[in-house]
């Protein structure tokens, strides 16, 4: 199954908007389950299961955990679980449309959407390198722990500075490195050409992109019937 | 310099792309952690100015060209956006990022006290997310509770929209710890970046 990239997009945009305009659990849980079960057709179902058990974990803290503390520390355990718990849609549907989606298939979609250029290259480098980000952090982690500066909270707060320093530059460095490799090999592609783009895949609207919008806007509706009315 | 290599050509594209990224993850990150408790609250842009000042030092000082920082600020915006920030702190990214770059590109990049100005101004666009709290409290009221429960954080929200003092307090805070984060910037530049050829 094939869902066109301007669908993934669309449909984290809705579901980033949404999620916090939307109070009601229900509706919440519905948001979380679509991304979910989009997942799981991918056949991702290592992370669609890592988000949903973080999603229910956060859920069972809030309705369990958060009436036995005290107030003050209830109160900044809830907002931290609530606020996580509303980003996991957006983080879901983010990982589906980085995980399925090669850059050309995003830059020949993005392309009919007739931006700038150069705005739809920076962007899709942006979403390529999203992954890569995690890989480098996880390098430059290993590598201290193997020097012994521990990458904790303590460590930071024990010396900000010198962390800030081990962390960026090579952070930065790579970052660099790996702009001027992904330079070569798109310029060798011909990202340069001046003439329309063509792609070998077709990237078109099918029937499941119908689908998957018309449920998205089933939920809003029943969103709003939700805030307004109560429901749910 | 040629009159073509004044424009952003594919390469530099990309560097904005990966920057851009750099800069949302650790404006995420930090101010993300900043925001979780009612002391740090108020602190965030601050926070956060420190920790950017490296990214955009580095970013100028490889990309001195017009129109990267608007880009770096529409990109910045639209990632914060969907993280789910305030949309006035996107709208802030954005302005504040088309000003800084006809600020770095009236001293042709290469001055530092220019670059230092625009990155002062640019530090700023977190505070997006505080202006409303005295502008229009009943939006950003609503808006909060449908983020969760915040009670903790209700009398800190209300005094920053009720003392008049606050929003300048923080705008100067910010300005200030944007300076030190320039220069921390700065340094690091000079002791590992020129040194490996990255600049």
């Amino acid at each position: 199954m094939k869902i066109d990239p301007r669908t993934k997009l669309l449909i984290l945009a809705i579901t980033s908007i949404s999620v916090f305009l939307n109070g009601s659990i229900t509706i919440e849980c519905i948001f979380a389950a679509l991304p979910f079960l989009l997942l799981l057709s991918t056949k991702k179902i290592y992370t669609a299961l890592k988000y949903a058990a973080l999603f229910l974990v956060l859920l069972a803290i809030q309705f369990w955990l958060v009436p036995l503390l005290p107030v003050s520390a209830g109160g900044i355990i809830y907002m931290f679980a609530v606020y996580i718990r509303k980003l996991i849609p957006c983080f879901m549907l983010g990982s589906l449309l980085i995980s399925t989606t090669r850059v050309s298939e995003f830059l020949a979609a993005v392309g009919k959407l007739r931006l700038p250029k150069g705005f739809t290259i920076s962007l899709s480098i942006t979403l390529r390198y999203f992954p890569t980000m995690g890989e480098e952090w996880n390098s430059i982690k290993d590598a201290m722990a193997l020097r012994g500066i521990p990458v904790t909270a303590a460590g930071i707060l024990r010396h900000p500075m010198r962390t800030m320093e081990y962390t960026y530059v090579p952070m930065l460095v790579s970052a660099s490195k790996i702009s001027d490799e992904i330079t070569q090999a798109a310029i060798t592609r011909g990202i340069d050409h001046v003439q329309r783009r063509t792609c070998m895949e077709t990237v078109r609207f099918h029937v499941m992109d119908m689908l998957i919008l018309v449920v998205y806007i089933t939920v809003i509706i029943l969103a709003f019937l939700a805030n307004g009315k109560g429901w749910f | 310099m040629n009159k073509k290599s004044q424009k952003l050509q594919t390469r530099d594209f990309i560097s904005v792309g990966i920057f851009s990224l750099i800069y949302a993850a650790v404006a995420f990150i930090i101010g993300g952690i900043a925001q979780m408790t009612p002391i740090t609250f108020p602190f965030m842009p601050m926070i956060v100015a420190l920790f950017t000042g490296t990214v955009f030092m580095l970013y100028i000082a490889k990309i001195p060209k017009r129109g990267a920082i608007t880009i770096l600020g529409i990109i910045s915006g639209i990632l914060l956006f969907i993280t789910g920030m305030f949309w006035m702190m996107s709208a802030f990214f954005v302005v504040l990022g088309i000003i800084a770059d006809f600020i770095c590109a009236s001293g042709g990049f290469k001055s530092f006290k220019k670059n230092m100005a625009a990155y002062c101004l640019f530090a700023l666009s977190p505070m997006g997310a505080y202006v409303p709290m005295a502008i229009m409290p009943t939006q950003f009221d609503e808006f909060m509770s449908k983020k969760g429960d915040v009670s903790s954080f209700s009398s800190v929200i209300d005094s920053i929209g009720a003392n008049w003092w606050a929003i300048p307090a923080m705008l100067l805070g910010t300005i200030l710890c944007a300076f030190i984060g320039g220069f921390i910037g700065k340094k690091l530049l000079k002791k590992h970046f020129e040194k490996a050829g990255i600049v």
